[in-house]
């Protein structure tokens, strides 16, 4: 193996003396990072236009996806359409779905020429990012509390013990796609985000037919999941900012 | 103004030191010498734009990687697979820098060993191609390359040896 590096080695030395470096590029850089220093000091005026602008240009196609999976969840509650009995079943299929689908928009950053719009635009990546989950976990969130308040209000159920039943597959759904999302392979295809949306709709669809699992006694370790799902999806996105941050992950397309 | 002063003169210093091996890199990955300008300079401006974030131990290695990314994404955009092949303007312009100076044996040699190069490179896939480049021509080690390329050191070992042999049966064969 070392002699035939060493002959691959000797091609790389050869070709490298031919590889002639054109000065006026590096020329062409160095004026180019005095202009762009030069464009970064200048002040912005009006924030309002300024994320008006963001608004009216960002892609929403997910988000109307998102939003109508979250009204359609709201008008099956309140029109009875599955069995009302079931409704912790159901609550935990669509919290997995709509775990998986508010990341969702915030993996299509990877693949919607997020560049052009940060290059064009005021906020950075780490910006853009941390808007997307944010509005996208509260969308989610939004369909998922007018779900545990109608099982309120119609069930009598308790609200805390209906909240965690219902969080907890939220919760471990976004650190599932948070995992892939850290991945190279994860962000080059969309398609893993999928797939893990509709594998935990399953999981959790066969999880929640477990009748143990809604006994007063397993209310203990519903609640340490929720924390601890809750933890790791923390430090998960504290990693993913981090490298964000620090170009290691590059939002291109 | 004093800190973006010094930011300024961090990253002229960068590219003062690192352009050439940005380059080479780009243009061993990608076998297209005019992109591999733009994505040269894309990589030292997004070295600028990131500056502010935590320090980094190895600079070098960090712009690689930052070009390894823009590769990729060039690849991306293209959406062509890099085949055996090279572009014939390319080769125009090393037979013109060839025929224009008969009489250097040494450039004839370069301009043969760069096309060969290339060959090779190109004959083998994507990820393994970038392993091998990174380890035989920047010798950077294996971990570093497994964090440049978001691989296990395994994984990027395993490509290495694969890429490895594919052109060592190339190159023998080349010679039978």
């Amino acid at each position: 193996m070392r002699e035939k590096t060493d002959i691959i080695k000797d091609l790389f030395v050869k070709s490298d003396r031919n590889v002639i470096v054109d000065v006026s590029k590096k020329q062409e850089i160095l004026k180019c990072i005095g202009v762009q220093k030069t464009e970064q000091e200048h002040k912005i005026s009006s924030w309002r236009q300024i994320v008006k602008g963001q608004i009216r240009h960002m892609n929403k196609n997910i988000l109307w996806m998102h939003l109508a999976v979250c009204v359609g969840v709201v008008v099956l509650v309140w029109t009875n359409w599955f069995d009302i009995e079931s409704w912790e079943k159901y609550g935990m299929i669509f919290s997995g779905v709509l775990g998986a689908l508010s990341f969702l928009e915030v993996g299509s950053m990877f693949f919607s020429k997020i560049t052009e719009l940060e290059a064009a635009c005021y906020f950075n990546v780490r910006q853009l990012v941390t808007f997307q989950m944010a509005y996208s976990g509260i969308l989610s969130l939004a369909a998922l509390m007018i779900f545990i308040i109608f099982a309120n209000s119609r069930l009598e159920k308790d609200i805390i013990t209906t909240g965690i039943y219902i969080l907890v597959p939220f919760v471990f759904t976004e650190c599932v796609c948070m995992t892939v999302m850290l991945t190279e392979i994860g962000r080059k295809n969309i398609l893993l985000l999928v797939a893990v949306g509709i594998f935990s709709a399953f999981f959790w669809g066969i999880f929640a037919f477990i009748p143990m699992l809604y006994r007063t006694s397993a209310i203990g370790f519903w609640i340490v999941a929720l924390f601890v799902g809750i933890g790791i999806f923390c430090l998960q996105i504290k990693h993913f900012l981090r490298v964000l941050d620090k170009g290691e992950i590059l939002c291109a397309d | 103004m004093i800190n973006q002063k010094s930011k300024q003169e961090r990253v002229q210093l960068a590219v003062e030191t690192y352009y050439e091996d940005i380059y080479r890199f780009c243009r061993y990955y990608t076998g297209n010498p005019t992109d591999s300008y733009d994505i040269t300079q894309e990589v030292f401006l997004r070295y600028l734009k990131y500056m502010d974030s935590r320090g980094h131990k190895n600079l070098r290695a960090y712009l690689i990687m930052i070009a390894r990314n823009l590769c990729c994404d060039y690849f991306r955009r293209q959406s062509i697979q890099r085949e055996n092949t090279i572009s014939f303007d390319r080769i125009e312009d090393i037979e013109e820098d060839r025929y224009s100076n008969l009489n250097d044996i040494r450039t004839i040699e370069n301009c043969d060993s760069e096309l060969y190069l290339r060959e090779l490179l190109q004959s083998i896939p994507q990820e393994q191609r970038e392993v091998v480049i990174l380890r035989i021509h920047d010798e950077l080690k294996f971990h570093e390359i497994a964090k440049i390329t978001g691989c296990s050191l395994s994984t990027t070992k395993s490509r290495f040896r694969l890429g490895i042999a594919t052109i060592k049966k190339k190159i023998g064969g080349d010679y039978a």
